[in-house]
């Protein structure tokens, strides 16, 4: 039987430390995939996931268990990285990271597929950060209306709003590129 | 204002509508160019955004030490009953000790507490000891340093007399004490050097150890 999120942090508030570990490795893949798409950047997707995994192991006392665990590491997910691009932005290091070329970039269709992820990378990030986090949230971590409007706080209707406003912009912003989509 | 349909679209382009609702929208499609647009040009857009995955994931290292509180509680559910005790009893005197309590027992009113964030000795109205008159001369003050310095090279050499005493009687022990463990010694090797003799002979002899061969006994006269 595999353990539930709920009984691993009941476990690990007992003193079963480790068993934070399957937490970890249940759930970095997500929070490094939502902490990459929301700052388009490596190394701070990287020590932003760690730091996330860090709030949560100091803030397990915390979790009443009232909403789902996922919620939870969201929302501090969410958290982090925000706090994240708001240093950055203080600092003014460059957003623009390009990902690693891949060996095979003579091969014209690699080039091409590179290219069309760029503009839509490009043309996320241009997006609101409201609704750039809905966006990456339904369509990356594929979580319900219900689960957004509920890590976020906010009504169910606003978030469905607020991603067809997302997807509508960003369909503008992408046509205005020949062959974007 | 965004139209109900705008989210039902939403909730159809990613299949949250039960099946009834579904149809309904479907039917609302058939009539509807701008939903029809929007669903097809956001399906577009799903599949690009698709494209763009995360292929390889970072090891995630995280250093987990116990939290502080943690660690503290853990060290004292280590103690023992009575160290708990000790500890507890402790801590309430440094706080009873940081607020001035004065505590006192009179036989008709019992125990009374006082507390006070200033000393006792400062509270307004309290009785302040009277400063002792200073009378003595700087000569005097310079006879009763010397005084002092002389008592106290005394009591260092007597101190330090009576250590060296008693490390030379320790040292003496100690010498008699290897001595005699030297000649037990000794003597046993030779007791057993005179048995090996005495079998590669045959005959037994009539002096137990060599010691008795060429040594003389302390209290033999001589």
């Amino acid at each position: 039987m595999e353990w539930t999120d709920e009984q691993i942090v009941q476990r690990t508030l007992n003193g079963e430390v480790e068993a934070f570990g399957i937490l970890v490795r249940r759930w970095e893949k997500k929070v490094y995939g939502l902490a990459y798409r929301m700052l388009g950047h490596y190394e701070d997707a990287r020590d932003t996931t760690q730091e996330i995994f860090l709030t949560v192991y100091r803030n397990l006392r915390k979790f009443r268990g009232d909403a789902k665990f996922s919620s939870w590491l969201y929302r501090i997910a969410l958290n982090c990285c925000h706090n994240r691009l708001r240093e950055r932005a203080l600092q003014t290091v460059p957003l623009d990271e390009s990902p690693p070329v891949p060996v095979d970039a003579s091969a014209h269709s690699q080039v091409e597929r590179q290219q069309k992820i760029e503009r839509v990378r490009r043309a996320l990030r241009a997006l609101p950060y409201e609704m750039r986090q809905v966006i990456i949230m339904k369509e990356y971590e594929g979580l319900t209306f219900k689960e957004i409007a509920e890590i976020l706080n906010i009504p169910v209707s606003t978030a469905k709003t607020r991603l067809y406003t997302g997807l509508d912009q960003l369909r503008e912003r992408l046509l205005a590129v020949k062959d974007a989509l | 204002m965004m139209s109900d349909h705008h989210e039902q679209l939403m909730e159809y382009l990613y299949q949250e509508l039960s099946p009834e609702e579904a149809r309904r929208f479907e039917d609302h499609l058939g009539t509807c160019e701008m939903c029809q647009k929007d669903l097809a040009d956001f399906r577009r857009l799903r599949q690009a955004l698709a494209a763009w995955d995360v292929e390889e994931v970072p090891h995630i290292s995280l250093t987990i030490d116990g939290s502080p509180s943690r660690g503290w509680l853990a060290l004292w559910r280590a103690f023992p009953i009575w160290m708990r005790l000790v500890t507890a009893a402790a801590a309430a005197m440094l706080v009873l000790a940081l607020f001035n309590v004065q505590m006192s027992y009179h036989p008709q009113k019992g125990f009374q507490f006082s507390a006070s964030l200033w000393p006792r000795a400062e509270l307004p109205g309290a009785p302040q000891p009277k400063p002792r008159p200073v009378g003595l001369t700087e000569e005097q003050v310079t006879a009763l340093i010397r005084t002092a310095i002389t008592q106290t090279q005394r009591e260092t050499n007597e101190q330090m007399a009576a250590q060296l005493q008693a490390l030379a009687a320790k040292l003496r022990s100690e010498n008699e004490r290897l001595l005699i463990q030297m000649a037990n010694t000794l003597r046993q090797e030779q007791e057993e050097r005179l048995a090996e003799l005495e079998d590669q002979l045959g005959q037994p002899s009539t002096v137990s150890t060599l010691a008795e061969l060429f040594w003389e006994e302390p209290n033999s006269g001589y």
